[in-house]
């Protein structure tokens, strides 16, 4: 018989649960019910209590007895057959009046199968009360019966799995052949639907506790498809809304995991999601990091001056005259509103399509802008001709503040605060700057040649030697020096004679060691380093003032050293086309980066983000950590002059072109600016990118500014009137 | 000092394990700490056997890992960013079982456990659609069509990134 054939050769895996061995949480536990404490044993052969026992009884029957077998897959249908049609029960039902519930003899090596009613017991109309027969099904009870050839037959496991009416449960075995015809159809469902009332019924009134076991034991006796089926039912009927169920302390946990996209997603979920995201200020903190987004205080102070909310647009002049609310009414997150707010301006710098606002500020005639700083109020730009130092307002380009008191042009800038501004000129002087007081209120003399290169070291408590702020200033006399920087509210101060040192109180030390100029200085903690035209990078000690290592290795001028405090290194680069990585306190070279083919000149290092920027036309980026190349910008069809980046974009110019590149993916996003004919500098914050340029024989400082609302975007096809024309301030020849 | 200690579970199964393996619970180290030898058997209440199990399995896991002095070593493994691949075998379970999980690591003190529990939570969320994340836990959509056309343009900054 092929049918026969093809079902004994089944896998015995078929059953996958068959042997398993009772996991270890079933096997011995205590439970409790209304009449008192138990203990569920498996191995002891019982539970110790008043009433399992029977269950625990049949159970451990069962086990030994399937052990037993050599075919141990269960043939419910047959045995059930057999019993009511062959060997009709003797005994008459009786009621059920205990929680006892008899599953089977435990003298007998019997299926652990609620016995089904008997034939008579079909008779009777009524399921009102639950009946069970008292004996155990006995054809199996033999034992080598199983040894018997048509007990070998498998059941269809479709059939046991399949919805309970007469029509699925068409023959496929000798036995159950002989099952239907002998019962009349109406009869056979009734009598499986009572059978299974039964054995739920015997379940139900197990104690909870036993559940579990009780399942198991069932569940072994299930094929692969319907453990397959009821797996999918359970698992999805244990699906449930775990966020809104955990306390908040481990929902906001969850939430930190997710990207922008998903708490977007998740935040248009439900109401309640909505209430868990919306309302969540440690989430938005955190992707504002994450996005690297980088707000700053001016932008949370405007976000509640001008009541940033979630959809709509302020100025920076606009007042708001209420707190800007959620759907629900609920006062805006402000971490999400300001989120929205950088978001967008993000956006507005990357795409391609976007015309940025812009004004541009003129200079007199063509002077070298040779140093550039900004942040949102004042842009600092120093000249080579004779307005030395200029502070422009940096929303309208209105010139606040021009000094003029160096001899020379200023090489080196450096801002310490928002009031003071440090600066070191081709007329050897190094000078400090108050806006306030706008005047110069210090004068350091000293160096003896161009002071090139300058850096403002912080005290950081119980680290620094020195407790207060250092200028560190770098010359072409080969020397560096440091210098004390003076407080607010110290007297001006101007050593007016050379070689006066000793008399000047904020002068600290003179640094020799370079046999050439000192092009590049960079300061942190304890530690300066220097790089010099002598082809090598000294590493200073700050207190003691003496050079810890001398950096060889570069075979030409070094244009750039920096710092890299988090790891303790610091990077140099030269006309020699390499960069290279130094260990700090041992002065080994670790890394030597290659790739430029012509002077690297300028090194960035933010957010684990390292960028140089060559004659070579190219910008590359570098992994700090290894020293690997990650991304190589090429674009630009002049060597690169200058460059700003801050973890997400790098702005770079050349001698025609300001580009914007994605840090991140290292793909070019858009030109800035076409229609120059040179650039000295550029510099850029979250809303502004200002760039020092020539162009039509004058020099410009050209500022963009991204803040605007882009749903009413400044396309390139329509001009608004503002930008370009109309704020062009115009300085007086 | 005995090499190991028996917890039971709310539903009175006994576990015998090693103490080393206990002490990525904070609450059980300091437990084990201060009570010493006198520990016959440390009653973990709220915690049903299956779950119990499920997280001793972990802790015997990952009984070698390196532990910060106070069980810092979260923020490193969240920088990380990557669930290894025996954790994400282990936190293949059922909804329930994760909440379970999650809820006992958290109880238990177990920072690494908390961690990848959570950020398994957070995969199941991550690069869906709100209607496929409501089908992922069964979440009924009680927004009106005015709520949701409002919610929508409070995120528009969102779209097309």
């Amino acid at each position: 018989m092929e049918r026969k054939t093809s079902l004994t050769s089944l896998p015995r895996s078929m059953f996958p649960l068959e042997n398993a061995a009772t996991p270890h949480f079933l096997r011995h536990f205590d439970y409790q019910t209304s009449d008192g404490k138990h203990t569920f044993d498996e191995s002891s052969d019982g539970v110790k209590s008043v009433m399992p026992t029977q269950l625990a009884n049949s159970v451990s029957k069962r086990i030994s007895y399937r052990s037993e077998l050599e075919d141990p897959v269960p043939k419910r249908r047959e045995t059930d057959f057999e019993d009511e049609t062959l060997n009709a029960p003797t005994e008459e039902p009786v009621e059920i009046n205990t929680s006892v519930v008899p599953l089977l003899n435990a003298n007998n090596n019997t299926f652990d199968i609620v016995t089904p009613r008997s034939w008579r017991s079909l008779n009777e109309p009524s399921l009102l009360s639950p009946t069970a027969s008292p004996r155990s099904p006995e054809l199996a009870s033999s034992g080598d019966g199983s040894s018997d050839s048509e007990e070998n037959e498998q059941v269809n496991p479709a059939i046991l799995d399949a919805p309970l009416s007469a029509r699925a449960f068409a023959p496929t075995t000798p036995n159950e052949a002989r099952y239907f015809l002998d019962i009349p159809p109406f009869l056979k469902e009734y009598k499986v639907n009572r059978q299974i009332k039964d054995l739920v019924h015997t379940f139900e009134q197990l104690p909870q506790p036993l559940h579990r076991y009780a399942l198991f034991q069932l569940l072994k006796g299930c094929d692969r498809n319907t453990l397959s089926s009821l797996f999918s039912i359970v698992e999805q009927s244990l699906e449930f809304d775990i966020l809104s169920q955990m306390p908040a302390e481990i929902r906001s946990m969850v939430l930190q995991h997710l990207d922008t996209q998903s708490v977007v997603s998740a935040t248009q979920v439900c109401k309640l999601w909505y209430h868990h995201i919306d309302e969540n200020e440690k989430l938005w903190k955190r992707l504002l990091v994450s996005e690297q987004l980088k707000p700053t205080d001016s932008d949370f102070q405007r976000a509640r001056d001008e009541g940033w909310g979630y959809t709509g647009w302020t100025t920076q002049n606009s007042k708001a005259t209420s707190c800007p609310t959620n759907i629900y009414g609920i006062p805006v997150n402000i971490y999400k509103a300001v989120y929205r707010r950088l978001s967008l301006i993000h956006q507005n710098w990357m795409r391609p399509d976007v015309v940025p606002r812009s004004y541009e500020i003129q200079s007199p005639d063509r002077e070298v802008i040779t140093c550039l700083d900004f942040d949102e109020d004042y842009i600092i730009a120093s000249t080579e001709g004779k307005r030395h130092l200029n502070v422009y307002n940096t929303q309208t380009g209105e010139l606040l503040h021009e000094f003029t008191s160096h001899d020379g042009g200023v090489w080196a800038l450096k801002r310490v605060s928002k009031d003071i501004i440090v600066s070191g000129s081709t007329d050897h002087t190094v000078r400090v700057w108050s806006l306030s007081k706008n005047r110069c209120t210090h004068v350091f003399r000293g160096h003896h040649a161009t002071v090139r290169c300058l850096d403002v070291v912080m005290p950081e408590e119980g680290v620094t030697h020195y407790q207060f702020p250092v200028i560190l200033t770098g010359s072409r006399d080969t020397t560096l020096r440091l210098w004390r920087l003076p407080d607010a509210e110290d007297p001006d101060y101007d050593s007016k004679l050379a070689f006066v040192d000793l008399d000047n109180p904020y002068f600290l030390a003179e640094l020799r060691g370079h046999e050439e100029s000192v092009r590049a200085v960079c300061g942190h903690g304890n530690v300066a380093v220097s790089g010099s035209y002598d082809y090598k990078v000294r590493v200073w000690d700050l207190g003691t003032n003496k050079c810890r290592h001398v950096l060889e290795g570069h075979e030409n001028k070094v244009y750039a050293a920096i710092i890299d405090p988090e790891r303790n290194r610091c990077i140099s680069a030269s006309m020699d086309n390499h960069i290279k990585v130094w260990d700090l306190d041992t002065g080994a070279e670790l890394y030597t980066l290659d790739g430029h083919t012509g002077l690297v000149g300028l090194l960035g290092l933010r957010d684990n983000i390292l960028v140089s920027a060559a004659a070579d036309k190219t910008l590359r980026i570098w992994n700090p950590e290894s020293g690997k190349l990650v991304h190589n910008l090429v674009g630009h069809d002049t060597a690169i002059l200058c460059f700003d980046h801050d973890g997400r974009r790098v702005v770079s110019g050349s001698e025609r072109h300001l580009k914007l590149w994605d840090t991140r993916s290292g793909e070019f996003c858009r030109d800035l600016l076409t229609n120059i004919e040179h650039i000295w500098q550029v510099s850029f914050d979250g809303r502004h990118c200002v760039a020092a340029v020539a162009r039509g024989g004058y020099s410009y400082l050209t500022v963009l500014d991204f803040d605007f609302d882009p749903s009413r975007v400044n396309t390139i096809d329509e001009s608004l009137p503002d930008v370009n024309a109309s704020r062009i301030v115009e300085l007086d020849a | 000092m005995q090499e190991t200690v028996k917890l039971k579970s709310v539903d009175g199964v006994v576990y015998t394990v090693d103490r080393k393996v206990l002490e990525q619970s904070v609450l059980l180290k300091n437990m084990m700490t201060d009570i010493g030898d006198d520990i016959s058997e440390i009653p973990i209440p709220n915690v049903q056997s299956n779950v119990l199990r499920k997280v001793l399995d972990y802790c015997e896991h990952h009984k070698n890992d390196p532990l910060n002095a106070a069980g810092e070593d979260s923020s490193n493994r969240a920088k990380s960013n990557e669930i290894s691949t025996w954790d994400q075998k282990y936190l293949q379970v059922d909804q329930e079982m994760l909440f379970e999980i999650i809820m006992t690591a958290n109880y238990l003190d177990i920072k690494s456990l908390l961690e990848v529990g959570t950020r398994a939570v957070a995969n199941l969320i991550k690069n869906k659609t709100p209607e496929e994340i409501r089908k992922t836990f069964n979440i009924v959509n009680d927004f009106t069509p005015e709520e949701e056309a409002q919610i929508r343009r409070e995120h528009e900054w969102a779209q097309d990134r």
